[in-house]
């Protein structure tokens, strides 16, 4: 991520001043790649794959919330008047437009493990982006409204 | 990868302790028999598949079969003691040339007699008659169906092998096979087709009755529910894939107190191509026999060293007792 907006400025620099290449210094791998690590250990700092193990220590310090949590969590996920199979997929297209990489991790496992396919859980990212898509839409109604009150 | 290397592979749990250790923790070291109530023989390593995730790496290319003396003392032994299953495993089987004989001597001492077979020979010959002599000896049929979408499961067993499988089952529906009131039972083993855990068994049984119903017009009894344990072919498409950390965290991770009391080894003895004895199938293909004292040929057999013997474990026992357990009966509790 880092790179490539240290790139996309190099870019922009040139298409504004076509001879500025002249003054800049030549391009440093050496720093590139050493942007790229760091783009790397941010990532790796803030999510890695292996906390996911840590979910269930989310009551660490406030027990009986983290209990009620889980007990609600428990509840509101297995199988009722839904099946497991429909909540997993529901709970994968949430995790998907919420962008939480735990949760996709947990819930694409999950529905894996449940049989679901590969085209199934596309179906539901689908499902997910389209009302992404039509929430954000949805709301220019606030946006046309205030422009034509306050357009002349 | 011999099974050397297979266990020194295995000794790689990271932050997690070893198996030993787990169970220690938790005051069950160590793991002791319960009895014997199952007899697995494995009738060898001979088949005509190569799935990917076989933990017996069997293949057409393999040479291992059990031999008469091997099977007419296993059938010596069965008679003399209050053994209540005969679980007969491989490779393929039927692709031992005693197993015709041997179902007709084990079906005389009326107990409960598996087979477990991929049914994609019956189709054809010289196999097509175990059709029937399943049925003669009311045989219960297991087959291994990893998913009920043909491409997911020939990714795992090849290509063609789903619709084969659906082809015997229905031959096998039309003798009475999984239908009610038949007596005659089959049942299907799911195991992932990938790097993760199975899911919930019930919910995978509806599902899997489902489908097959409707899309091929095929009946079954049960579904089992298998982890696949990080052994033989399976092991080595972990590596592969660079899934061996993950997946052997997962199993860690998953580890289920209430599974160690149900795990199949407390009640089950294996007996390899060559008569050797052991805790389970996983260990045989890990080498490892039996121990602690007991006897470790079915030459030796003595039913009083063996029904408490202590376990042999290793790190591959997490995958049985992860999440809702696993055994060749499936899931070991109920979610």
């Amino acid at each position: 991520m880092i790179l490539n907006h240290v790139q996309e400025r190099r870019k922009l620099i040139r298409l504004a001043y076509p001879n500025i290449r002249q003054t800049l210094p030549p391009p440093d791998k050496t720093r590139d790649r050493r942007l790229k690590n760091k783009s790397k250990e941010f990532c790796v700092s803030y999510y890695e794959p292996k906390d996911l193990a840590d979910f269930p220590n989310i009551g660490e310090w406030a027990a009986e919330q983290g209990n009620k949590f889980f007990e609600y969590y428990g509840a509101a996920t297995g199988a009722g008047k839904l099946t497991e199979r429909e909540k997993s997929l529901i709970a994968l297209a949430v995790a998907m437009t919420q962008n939480c990489p735990y949760c996709i991790d947990a819930y694409t496992t999950k529905c894996l493990s449940l049989g679901i396919g590969s085209e199934e859980m596309m179906e539901a990212a689908h499902v997910g982006a389209a009302m992404m898509a039509g929430v954000t839409l949805a709301h220019t109604t606030q946006m046309r409204k205030i422009i034509k009150k306050k357009e002349m | 990868m011999d099974a050397r290397e297979q266990l020194h592979v295995l000794g790689r749990t990271g932050d997690y302790p070893p198996f030993a250790g787990k169970i220690r923790e938790i005051h069950k070291h160590p793991l002791t028999a319960k009895g014997i109530d199952i007899v697995q023989i494995n009738l060898g390593k001979r088949c005509n598949l190569s799935c990917r995730h076989c933990h017996v790496e069997a293949g057409p290319e393999r040479s291992e079969v059990m031999t008469q003396p091997v099977l007419e003392k296993c059938l010596e032994i069965l008679q003399s003691s209050p053994i209540s299953t005969i679980d007969i495993t491989g490779g393929a089987p039927e692709m031992n040339p005693h197993l015709e004989w041997f179902l007709a001597g084990a079906a005389g001492l009326e107990r409960r007699l598996i087979v477990r077979s991929n049914l994609t020979l019956l189709g054809e010959e010289p196999y097509r008659h175990f059709l029937d002599v399943f049925v003669q000896n009311k045989v219960e049929i297991v087959t291994s169906l990893p998913d009920y979408v043909e491409a997911k499961s020939d990714r795992q067993r090849g290509a063609g092998v789903f619709r084969k499988i659906i082809a015997a089952m229905r031959e096998l529906n039309s003798r009475g096979y999984g239908m009610p009131g038949s007596g005659l039972v089959i049942d299907i083993v799911h195991n992932p087709v990938g790097a993760y855990l199975p899911g919930t068994q019930a919910a995978l049984e509806h599902e899997y009755r489902a489908r097959l119903l409707s899309d091929h017009g095929v009946h079954f009894n049960q579904l089992f529910c298998l982890t696949n344990l990080p052994v033989g072919r399976y092991l080595d498409y972990l590596i592969a894939s660079d899934n061996f950390e993950d997946y052997l965290s997962t199993l860690c991770q998953s580890f289920n107190p209430a599974a160690v009391d149900n795990v199949m080894c407390l009640t089950t003895l294996s007996v390899g191509w060559n008569g050797l004895l052991y805790d389970c199938d996983f260990n045989q293909m890990l080498g490892l026999t039996v121990n602690h004292g007991a006897p470790n040929n079915i030459m030796d057999f003595d039913i009083e060293k063996l029904k408490n013997r202590e376990i042999v474990i290793n790190n591959h026992c997490y995958g049985c007792v992860a999440g809702c357990g696993s055994s060749c009966q499936g899931a070991t509790t109920v979610a």
